[in-house]
């Protein structure tokens, strides 16, 4: 035909769609980089230069993993779409900036002092979770399990005089500067207002202290569809419930404000207070479970990883509750004072058993009749 | 809150040709018509090389009940009766060529008007399946069929589908914006075809102007209705209309409409109606968009069926930076080898787009939203691994065959994973598979 001399050649064949959104892997890694920014702009604020050190150690050791890796593997470099950057920081988020250690002064007396984590703390850590949580299950969308936190629990095992959650350090210029004891810490009289703890003015890990600010990034996450509301709401949920039950199950061995909440339940039983008054301590006790410890940062951050959680929407409140259930349970029975880093590890463990049992619906789904 | 279903996405309308009316094109020197423009079995040629064809005269003759028979689209000699691509399956099929000579001369006993009001629904059937009239919303089902539903199956209510929710295209909005009467008039017959006195019209709400000329022709008898809908792909999806409009969920594993007690028709479908019961002209011309950014002059052009895009397209311009042609819309539309592809009776438009939208695939990073925006509340991700990982039977499991690749998981997928060809290549190897044993 002659006019069609005019027309272009080489036309592209390709499946549809032809239109694809302005979505992509690199952006959402770096969006969630951005909303971390806030709480590690605090946690150098608060805990001093070092914890920018740690920050960068760990990041750095990260991107240069993930670069090996693929180098090792035969893989075009993946360094660009942010993920290796987001595993470092979030690590450096669930370690602490500084060490408490015993020091034994001439006249025998022993002293507690605050000596700054060691540098072979997230350089371990950063390779473990890219070189082998990440890449020995394939790399990117492959691992099984969250890599900053399973970084963190190689550490904890690895360097426990370094990483001991019983003694986090205090934030700098605080009034007793060198005491471990924190929120969750089952031996000590600690008691924190729910203030403090929402706004990051007490003790714990580099990240994970002020829930005000890591609120505000997950607002923006969820409000792009990056989390699901229903995995940190699920979360909280289910931990509240769950741990207000196991208080009054088992008072004993419990931090004192949970002790001293199971007091007033006691009192109400009695008659002593009313059950207006016990609310506001339930949502006392309520606030000191949600904002200690690294609880906010797991729900809104870590377990929200996109790859190690389930795929749709009620997978995701599943998720959640589980999360909260197992944090409840190591909390209140274990004898570790927090559980946020093992609960989100088992989950993320049983999550392709949770994508199971959470396929929706298909439209126009009929319940199979059994022969 | 408009109507809707759930999920769906909504990209950028580029809906430009809007207010462009439709223009009448003179019939092309050639026509190609291939005998397979419909779902289901191909006509035999009636014709062959060097006999003279009218206007509207019967060429291709149906092969069973679901099948529809192709007429001559212009008047001339046909040159010759050969296997020509099909722009929907890509494959060879028969195709019957027509070249123009002279005046055009309708077929003895075609384009006579005439009244269909005192016609039976049995006869209403027999003439719509003798024009050769087939969905025309892209999918090509033969309306006949769709119109003779079993008696098990009682419809309540007809639906026509004037949602057109794929991005660009406007060739319904055009027809329910000119031709509003001669649409309700074809409506009112495919009711009567299914002695059905509910008939609702359904509208994407960004079309005020199409629900209120359908509204106006409707009347006020209260058998039609118009409703808008939210305007959301695919909205205009026969299983997403039919569960925004009346709840209803069409059963899965090939569940048809009439299981729910409706049928669902499209604007043009309607248009075409019209023509064969009033005007006794088959189907042999159709309302096509033409746009897209490699296209210099979009328009909504009534084109015979069988023009060559590329005749088309030399009318309208093509830029030089051009590098797809698509037949269809772009979440749905079929990406063609080339200009010399014939326009059929499903050809809603043709898309020249200059982005190829080649991407290069990343690795799923589970971040679900393929399963938020799945209107079949399928888990897309899933599929595509099993597919990767060429576990046909996992595919199965996560119901891969309940997939009308809508491409929405693809659309919004940030790891651009070509989702939608896995799916397609997984249903092709399990038809494989399936003959075979």
């Amino acid at each position: 035909m002659s006019n069609e001399s005019a027309l272009p050649s080489n036309w592209v064949i390709s499946a549809s769609p032809h239109i694809r959104a302005a979505e992509s892997t690199p952006r959402i890694m770096w969006s969630v980089v951005a909303c971390l920014v806030p709480a590690a702009i605090w946690g150098a604020y608060v805990f001093g230069p070092w914890a920018l050190y740690v920050m960068f150690m760990s990041v750095a050791t990260c991107v240069a993993t993930e670069y090996v890796c693929n180098r090792i593997r035969g893989r075009a470099p993946t360094i660009a779409d942010g993920s290796a950057v987001v595993t470092g920081l979030l690590l450096a988020f669930v370690l602490p900036s500084h060490t408490v250690v015993s020091r034994t002064l001439a006249d025998g007396s022993a002293i507690s002092v605050l000596a700054p984590l060691d540098w072979k703390v997230p350089v371990f850590g950063g390779i473990f979770a890219i070189g082998v949580v990440k890449h020995c299950f394939g790399g990117l969308g492959h691992n099984i399990w969250n890599p900053a936190l399973a970084g963190r629990a190689f550490v904890q095992l690895s360097f426990l005089r370094h990483v001991s959650p019983a003694a986090w350090p205090w934030p700098m210029g605080a009034p007793d500067a060198v005491t471990g004891a924190t929120s969750l810490s089952k031996t000590s009289d600690a008691f924190f207002s729910v203030r403090d703890l929402f706004f990051g003015w007490c003790p714990g890990c580099i990240g994970e202290v002020s829930a005000f600010l890591l609120l505000i990034g997950a607002v923006y996450l969820i409000a792009k569809g990056y989390v699901d509301w229903r995995l940190p709401l699920g979360y909280m949920v289910s931990l509240v419930a769950f741990a207000t039950l196991f208080a009054i199950l088992s008072p004993d061995r419990q931090p004192a404000w949970v002790r001293l909440y199971v007091q007033q339940v006691s009192a109400f039983r009695t008659g002593a207070i009313g059950f207006g008054e016990l609310s506001g301590h339930w949502l006392t006790f309520c606030g000191r479970e949600l904002f200690s410890g690294g609880l906010m940062l797991g729900a809104l951050y870590m377990a929200t990883d996109m790859v190690t959680s389930p795929l749709s929407p009620r997978g995701q409140a599943y998720f959640g509750i589980g999360c909260g259930l197992l944090t409840a349970l190591i909390r209140a029975f274990s004898g570790m004072p927090e559980g946020v880093c093992y609960a989100i590890l088992l989950m993320n463990t049983v999550r392709p058993y949770i994508d199971m049992i959470s396929r929706p619906r298909v439209l126009g789904e009929r319940k199979e009749k059994k022969p | 809150m408009l109507k809707t279903f759930r999920g769906g996405v909504h990209p950028p309308e580029r809906k430009h040709t809007r207010e462009m009316p439709i223009v009448e094109l003179a019939p092309p020197d050639r026509v190609v018509l291939l005998m397979s423009q419909h779902i289901g079995a191909p006509c035999a040629a009636t014709v062959k090389k060097g006999d003279r064809v009218l206007t509207g005269q019967l060429i291709g003759q149906p092969q069973g009940f679901v099948s529809a028979p192709v007429h001559a689209s212009i008047t001339g000699v046909v040159s010759a009766v050969e296997p020509r691509p099909n722009p929907v399956t890509g494959a060879r099929t028969a195709a019957v060529i027509i070249e123009r000579d002279g005046e055009e001369t309708w077929a003895e006993g075609t384009n006579i008007p005439q009244s269909p009001d005192d016609l039976d629904a049995e006869t209403i059937r027999k003439r719509i399946f003798d024009a050769g009239i087939v969905g025309m919303g892209g999918a090509g089902f033969p309306t006949h069929v769709k119109l003779n539903p079993p008696p098990e199956f009682r419809i309540d209510t007809v639906i026509l589908n004037g949602a057109e929710c794929e991005p660009f295209l406007t060739c319904d909005h055009r027809l329910m914006v000119e031709e509003p009467d001669k649409v309700i008039a074809g409506f009112r017959l495919i009711m009567r075809a299914l002695d059905c006195r509910r008939g609702i019209v359904g509208i994407e709400a960004n079309k005020p102007e199409c629900a209120e000329a359908m509204e106006r022709a409707a009347g006020h008898d209260g058998s039609i209705r118009v409703e808008m809908v939210r305007v959301k792909y695919p909205q205009g999806a026969e299983h997403q209309l039919i569960k925004a409009l009346l709840g209803r969920e069409v059963p899965w594993r090939g569940g048809l409409p009439m299981a729910v007690g409706c049928v669902v028709q499209n604007v043009a479908t309607a248009y075409a109606v019209y023509e064969a019961l009033y005007l006794n002209r088959p189907l042999i011309r159709r309302v096509t968009t033409v746009t897209g950014d490699g296209v210099e002059r979009p328009g909504n052009f009534r084109v015979r069926l069988g023009t060559l895009a590329g005749s088309l397209l030399a009318q309208t311009g093509v830029k030089a930076a051009a590098r797809k042609i698509i037949f269809g819309g772009p979440m749905m539309g079929i990406a063609q080898r080339g200009p010399d592809m014939p326009i059929t009776k499903g050809t809603s438009g043709i898309l020249v787009l200059c982005d190829p939208s080649e991407y290069e695939p990343g690795p799923c990073i589970r971040c679900g939203r393929c399963v938020r925006v799945c209107p079949y509340g399928l888990v897309p991700a899933s599929i595509s691994r099993a597919v990767e990982n060429e576990n046909l039977d996992a595919a199965m499991e996560w119901n891969v065959l309940e997939c009308k690749e809508c491409g929405c998981c693809t659309y919004v997928c940030p790891a651009r994973r070509p989702i939608v060809h896995q799916v397609k290549f997984a249903k092709a190897e399990i038809a494989r598979r399936k003959k075979k044993s």
